[in-house]
């Protein structure tokens, strides 16, 4: 018999009640989605990008659709660290999910801010350093494309912070093993992955590219063989957990990234084409389970590497 | 807002080969919940198909919550419109709605102006037909004219529902085969409105003419509403993708809008 416990899994020191987290940037602060669906069904909530400072973000147009797949350039808009706390952070606690704030800084210092303050409020459990963001000109991505500078900011925050430090990794990278075994010597509790890829779309009749900040981030199910082939690898390569995602949309892709490797996986733009994409994941991976009653969500992780 | 799966009463396309279609849904919760503005998200792709990926936005043209319908019209000009216009009676939709904040009560207002371009006429007609206030104009003695701009003749459609609404209509295209010969602001500057002879417009339509509306109505001191189409993501306010610049930054097209008040928008 499948029971809500064959779909509980751990990231590090973080109990999720199900594997399905929604990813960053892509649910606000659940506020919209809260209209269409209980948030407590979800394993947990990646909240949008929060830095030091409000940012308004990147001159539109912010969006391009491609084939089974989106170009965005928000450019991480938020109202900063201290209105997300006094505004947002009392209503998340009450969700009835596990909270995991994603912080983005444009100096060491800032990240290490960032997770000082942080650290001060209840209710959150984990920080999600993101060290990938492609839309930002300084800093952001400029972290997570070198080993060292992944790992100085992975220290930072793991040193001014008790909270578990998940750490966001680029796809944008010659290696991506080679930044994962890096911030996780550095302290990093999990890893994320992938942020979206580096990419563009140009206007053939204006002549000009289509997105304000001319480059965005690629995300959807066009990205989902690389995300996979990347959990893979850093799966092989270290031994904390990972939760997957890029291109999530139903349970079986959930289901792939469990089997390379990831503890949880994260839905993003899979909500834009069905608000309620997370929910029949869950539903899907329960359906799964329960043709072998012997086995949990936490048997298959990593299942694809074992040899026949 | 909720989702709900719609079905296709009719398909029809308008005129002659002006892209054009109006299309008819069962949609009872939406029709319930919809007020003059605001849109609907549709899947415009079959149900196992990852392209195209996004909901298309469409404004909701009319509706009527006591028999449970809207009715949208669209213009095919990608790949997600063109599978929409494929559809027949008896097929089903998904759609994610009402959304958006619509236009404000025009209760206290008596000599509306409404400016509407190609696909953004369907968003300007609740304005003047709400289900169970027919004849709401008269009672509230409220006149309405509408100045409708379209490239050619052909894509001026729905006339005669505007006529019977009690509605003065005047046409603008930019081939001179109906009406004035150029645009609805040009069309507007023709009337010679004199001073007092409207105390609001709501404009829906391209960037280029909300712009111009905007500018031309500052000139004559009269307040009003715009409401924008620009593509979205979430369309719900989660995701910033659609926002535009305004005068107090940027603002989400989709919650935030996407009708605004004149003057806020920034369009250059």
């Amino acid at each position: 018999m499948t029971t809500a416990s064959s779909l509980e899994t751990r990231v590090g020191r973080v109990t999720l009640k199900n594997p399905v987290l929604v990813a960053s940037g892509t649910f606000g602060f659940a506020r919209e989605y809260e209209r269409l669906f209980p948030i407590s069904a979800l394993g947990g909530v990646m909240v949008t990008g929060i830095t030091l400072e409000p940012r308004a973000g990147n001159p539109p147009p912010r969006l391009m659709e491609t084939p089974a797949g989106l170009l965005n350039s928000i450019g991480l808009e938020n109202p900063g660290v201290h209105k997300f706390i006094e505004e947002e952070l009392p209503r998340l606690r009450d969700l009835g999910t596990e909270i995991i704030v994603n912080i983005s800084g444009f100096s060491l210092d800032e990240y290490g801010r960032l997770a000082e303050i942080l650290d001060k409020e209840t209710g959150l459990a984990a920080l999600e350093v993101n060290i990938s963001c492609p839309n930002v000109k300084k800093g952001g991505m400029t972290f997570g494309v070198h080993p060292e500078s992944a790992a100085a900011v992975t220290r930072m925050v793991r040193q001014s912070t008790s909270l578990p430090v998940w750490v966001k990794l680029s796809p944008n990278v010659t290696d991506i093993v080679e930044i994962a075994q890096a911030v996780v010597d550095a302290g990093a509790d999990a890893l994320t992955l992938i942020n979206t890829l580096s990419g563009m779309a140009i206007d053939p009749e204006k002549r000009r590219p289509v997105l304000g900040n001319v480059f965005g981030g690629l995300s959807g199910p066009a990205v989902k063989p690389v995300a996979l082939r990347m959990v893979w690898q850093v799966y092989q390569a270290v031994t904390v957990p990972l939760v997957g995602m890029g291109g999530i949309i139903n349970y079986r892709d959930a289901l792939e990234f469990i089997m390379a490797g990831a503890t949880a996986v994260a839905i993003g733009t899979g909500l834009f084409l069905d608000p309620f994409s997370p929910l029949k994941v869950i539903e899907g991976l329960q359906g799964f389970l329960a043709k072998n009653p012997e086995e949990t969500i936490r048997d298959l992780i990593g299942a694809a590497h074992c040899s026949p | 807002m909720q989702v709900e799966t719609a079905g296709v009463i009719s398909l029809s396309p308008l005129g002659e080969a002006t892209g054009l279609y109006h299309l008819v849904l069962t949609a009872p919760q939406i029709a319930k919940e919809s007020g003059p503005g605001q849109f609907v998200m549709v899947r415009c792709a079959d149900e196992q198909s990852l392209d195209p990926l996004l909901l298309r936005p469409l404004n909701i043209f009319r509706y009527h919550p006591a028999a449970g319908r809207i009715e949208i019209i669209f213009r095919v000009v990608g790949r997600g419109t063109d599978w929409l216009a494929r559809r027949r009676p008896g097929d089903s939709l998904s759609l994610l709605g009402p959304l958006g904040r619509g236009f404000s009560s025009l209760e206290k207002y008596h000599r509306i102006l409404l400016f509407a371009g190609g696909t953004g006429m369907p968003a300007l007609f609740g304005l003047v037909e709400q289900e169970g206030k027919v004849g709401s104009s008269t009672e509230h003695n409220q006149e309405f004219v509408l100045l409708y701009g379209a490239r050619t003749k052909e894509e001026l459609v729905f006339l005669d529902l505007w006529q019977a609404a009690g509605v003065k209509v005047l046409t603008a295209t930019d081939d001179g085969s109906a009406g004035f010969h150029g645009t609805v602001t040009g069309a507007a500057e023709a009337m010679r409105i004199s001073p007092g002879e409207f105390d609001f417009y709501c404009a829906c339509g391209p960037r280029p003419m909300l712009q111009a509306v905007q500018e031309l109505m500052a000139k004559y001191g009269i307040p009003g509403e715009l409401c924008l189409e620009e593509a979205m993501a979430c369309g719900i306010g989660a995701c910033m993708g659609c926002v535009c610049e305004t005068v107090h930054g940027y603002r989400r097209v989709c919650t935030d809008g996407p009708v605004f008040p004149a003057g806020e928008v920034k369009f250059s």
